[in-house]
């Protein structure tokens, strides 16, 4: 089914700093993918984001959401109920405020990075698992909360690089 | 969304990825290169002109074809890297592992005058 995307102003009392959302939202994983870049680039040919994001920040942000999706693409479990995505990107002066709120089973966040960061940590020749660890690298403020049958990533994306970034792959030592 | 692969020497593979290299077709790029690896080529330069979209994934592949090439004094380089693949290589600090070049001639002519030894750094990237 196709995503719906549209622009809307803040509610009434939502604050000086933010001036305009974007939203999505995607029903069905079958291109979802292909959805949300679709709409990325569209929003970057409107120069949706040139208020609040350079172009690093911007490809950080679609990267960002990205992984989040691949993650759910690929783990998330919606029993029988059609998995529905909804994206909302708040722009501000310092950068945007992202929200991506889904209705699957949720998991344990903090379960699932720990996983991660011993794979790194230990060196494991593994090349699977990184994308929390990705998420959390290049953004600001991650939270995943989930409650209601709605599970919740927030995260903010910043202009310019993130000053966090680490190594996420090792390679083999020379001999 | 597919990757082609041409070789320019009979040691030396050019991977144009095209738009994407991620989760979605990372399993084929890995077991592509591999068959590659197994048949002779040791150097693989990875073409990422237009390619718009390099994730977590796409990127441990990559390492995953690096760790098997640098015991047998293979390498693999990026060509005509695209902005959102350079944020990428910045984010991670890639750039550290894998040489760069502005073109695939350039990559191609970079690996024949390097001496085919055992590359990687000392340590993590």
């Amino acid at each position: 089914m196709p995503a719906t995307a549209r622009r809307r102003r803040p509610r009434h009392g939502a604050g000086a700093e933010a001036q305009e959302a974007l939203t999505l939202r995607i029903h069905g994983l079958d291109g979802a993918v292909e959805q949300l870049h679709q709409r990325f680039d569209a929003w970057e040919a409107e120069g949706a984001f040139a208020d609040s994001l350079d172009h690093f920040g911007r490809q950080v942000l679609r990267l960002a959401v990205h992984e989040w999706l691949a993650n759910l693409v690929q783990h998330a479990s919606f029993g029988r109920r059609k998995p529905a995505v909804a994206l909302a990107v708040s722009l501000r002066d310092d950068g945007v405020q992202c929200e991506v709120e889904d209705n699957s089973a949720g998991f344990d966040f903090d379960r699932q990075l720990a996983t991660q960061e011993q794979i790194v940590g230990g060196g494991r020749a593994s090349e699977r698992g990184r994308g929390l660890l990705m998420l959390i690298a290049i953004t600001d403020d991650l939270a995943y909360t989930s409650g209601g049958g709605r599970q919740r990533l927030a995260f903010r994306v910043r202009p310019g690089a993130p000053a966090g970034t680490r190594a996420l792959f090792s390679v083999p030592k020379e001999h | 969304m597919s990757f082609v692969i041409h070789k320019a020497s009979p040691q030396t593979a050019v991977v144009r990825i095209g738009k994407a290299l991620d989760f979605r077709n990372a399993p084929d790029f890995k077991a592509s290169c591999q068959e590659h690896a197994r048949g002779g080529t040791r150097y693989f330069v990875l073409d990422f002109s237009g390619t718009g979209i390099l994730d977590s994934t796409g990127l441990g592949v990559i390492f995953s074809l690096y760790r098997q090439l640098t015991p047998v004094g293979g390498q693999v380089v990026f060509a005509s890297v695209s902005r959102p693949v350079q944020v990428v290589v910045q984010l991670t600090r890639t750039y550290k592992v894998f040489r760069q070049y502005p073109t695939v001639d350039a990559a191609i002519a970079g690996l024949d005058q390097r001496a085919p030894s055992p590359a990687g750094s000392a340590g993590a990237a």
